[in-house]
């Protein structure tokens, strides 16, 4: 293992914040081994002027029934927060920016004070990292947040993305959480009897219900990763494949200034969609039921509006 | 050793920062073991090594001597430390969430110094979950141009005249709009601010030793720019279209008035942004009828043809 200066600074700070504090935690924060941890502690405990160990700082660690306990004690020199560097700076108030952008799910004034206040502290350079707000109707977020909050359900009506057909549900909504700009609730749905994760901005109504929920869900949130029904062969323009899902694509070759791409998803429908959105973009090679069903859905466009 | 220059570098910063007056190397060198000794060229080395590491965090000011006297060194503490730093609890949970927030793993772990900002009991925190930065690998790449302030240079598709050229770019920003990512920077052959989608990257990006020579403007606004980028028409726009019942979701999730009647539903749609309604509409193609205006409808026609041109 490498031990790297730069880690060894943060990790004395970090111990210094929160003495006493577990291993564990510690091992977590900076992505190391328990046994790396205690090389650094170790190693914190034996930098010295001169011929005494411990003058750096004291660090003990200690074993107890509740775990095992980092304290630190006595320091020289050390007792305040290092700066962070440009790249660090960034990466923290780049993070802060994008919760700043989601006021759905965190408080847009207190991000946006702390935000000044570090960007006084780092003295790092300004907006580097700049996101875009994702409009969301503030009403439904509302009605998610309270129902969350107070284990009741909600009526949605459901614009699903995959064949674009409305239904109405009711939802024991437990968690909202983001994907980039995209924001999520996780639920059990009684319509389907199972847990689902539905798009916030595909909801186009909301009624908070006083009837209370009844599910929990042990393993917690997570993607339904269902397996692929349809392998399509495809041949499109390179910013296109951003489409895809990685886990979906299975091969990728050039072809000129476009890609070869097979792809394994699990609804031709909402590939046909896809396709049909490109302008051409993106050409189905393969299957030919698919190329057939995209040439008819858009000959019937111009069967209903004319040419 | 790593651990051997780790633990020099940690006394070196140790003796630095308890020193009453600036040292010099020879003082350095007597008090910092690992050195050796002071004329030794593989010693000076160790120490510019650790001197460059060092500088990464703290400022490090070297002054040249006078005279027959040494060059000296010391640390800034007025600039190394961050100060004044009061946090609240629900800082320190934002800080937890930012610095959890990155999926990129080299910018993740960039932002993980900010952990030590947080309790570590945020940090375990599960009831919130936000996530940025997935899939796009040239993220770190550009974060470290910036922060290096360096030219990078990078092969990019134009969507506009079709083809792939050498860009050179001076890089200012990144922006995430809409879930694609974006750099703003200053392009060197067309000597303006550009935007580049990062997905039309094609190929790795260099970072080049030639530092920035153009700064960002103040009042650059990457988002206003894009959002400006993406208007088609002049002033906001109304289409009416006719759908199925329970069906359109994504059109009936843009409409702001619905006319019900028994067989279909006529939306109406306020848009400034044709080309976004046209493609929305092409999704849907097989059910919706663009009541009007003539111009969407002849804009989804356009897209479909091309859709047809390339399967047929």
């Amino acid at each position: 293992m490498a031990i790297k200066f730069e880690v060894a600074v943060r990790m004395l700070a970090f111990l210094r914040a929160n003495s006493p504090v577990e291993l564990e935690h510690v091992a977590k924060i900076f992505n190391l081994k328990s046994s790396e941890v205690r090389k650094y502690c170790l190693l914190l405990n034996e930098a010295r002027i001169g011929e005494y160990y411990g003058e750096f700082v004291e660090v003990e660690i200690q074993d107890d029934e509740d775990g095992i306990w980092i304290e630190t004690r006595e320091s020289q020199g050390l007792t305040e927060q290092i700066r962070f560097t440009v790249q660090e700076s960034i990466a923290i108030l780049g993070g802060l920016k994008y919760l700043q952008a989601m006021p759905h799910l965190v408080d847009r004034e207190i991000v946006s004070a702390l935000l000044a206040k570090l960007q006084t502290a780092f003295d790092a350079p300004e907006d580097i990292i700049q996101i875009g707000t994702a409009e969301i109707d503030m009403q439904i977020v509302d009605s998610l947040k309270s129902a969350i909050a107070e284990g009741r359900c909600v009526e949605i009506t459901y614009g699903a993305g995959i064949d674009q057909k409305v239904t109405e549900r009711t939802i024991e909504p437990i968690l909202l959480f983001a994907d980039e700009t995209v924001l999520y609730v996780r639920a059990y749905c009684r319509l389907v009897q199972d847990w689902r994760t539905f798009r916030v901005d595909r909801i186009l109504s909301a009624r908070y219900s006083t009837e209370a929920t009844s599910k929990t869900e042990e393993q917690g949130p997570r993607f339904e990763i269902s397996a692929p029904t349809l392998t399509a062969q495809l041949r499109m323009l390179p910013e296109m494949l951003e489409s895809f899902a990685p886990e979906t694509v299975t091969n990728v070759s050039p072809d000129q200034d476009r890609l070869i791409v097979q792809v394994q998803v699990n609804s031709s429908a909402w590939l046909a969609s896809l396709v049909l959105a490109s302008g051409g973009d993106i050409e189905v090679l393969g299957p030919d039921e698919l190329r057939i069903d995209i040439i008819g859905k858009a000959e019937k466009w111009f069967a209903h509006n004319g040419d | 050793m790593a651990a051997e220059s780790t633990m020099r570098q940690l006394n070196l910063l140790l003796v630095l920062l308890n020193a009453q007056r600036p040292l010099s190397r020879v003082d350095i060198f007597e008090r910092v073991n690992g050195y050796g000794d002071p004329e030794d060229p593989s010693a000076q080395r160790k120490f510019e090594r650790d001197k460059a590491e060092l500088r990464s965090f703290i400022v490090f000011e070297e002054s040249p001597g006078e005279g027959d006297l040494a060059d000296t060194y010391r640390i800034d503490k007025s600039r190394s430390f961050i100060r004044d730093l009061d946090l609240t609890s629900d800082e320190r949970l934002l800080i937890a969430l930012a610095v959890r927030a990155w999926r990129d793993v080299e910018l993740g772990q960039s932002a993980a110094a900010g952990a030590t900002l947080a309790s570590y009991q945020f940090l375990q925190t599960p009831q919130i979950l936000a996530a940025i930065g997935r899939d796009e690998r040239h993220l770190a790449t550009l974060e470290r141009a910036i922060a290096a302030a360096k030219t990078v240079q990078f092969e990019y598709f134009s969507r506009n005249s079709g083809e792939t050229k050498l860009r050179t770019v001076q890089p200012w920003k990144l922006v995430l709009h809409q879930t694609h990512w974006y750099l703003h920077g200053f392009e060197e052959s067309r000597a303006k601010g550009l935007l580049f989608r990062l997905s039309r990257i094609s190929g790795d990006i260099l970072i080049t030793a030639q530092a920035n020579t153009e700064i960002a403007p103040p009042d650059l606004d990457s988002l206003a720019q894009l959002v400006e980028f993406q208007r088609t028409e002049d002033s906001v726009q109304t289409a009416k279209l006719q759908v199925p019942k329970g069906n359109c979701a994504n059109l009936r999730l843009r409409s702001k008035a619905v006319i019900e009647s028994d067989d279909f539903d006529i939306l109406e749609i306020d848009y400034d942004d044709a080309y976004s309604l046209a493609t929305e509409v092409a999704v849907v193609c097989d059910r919706a009828v663009v009541l009007s205006p003539l111009d969407l409808r002849n804009r989804v026609s356009e897209i479909l043809k091309s859709v047809i041109a390339v399967h047929k």
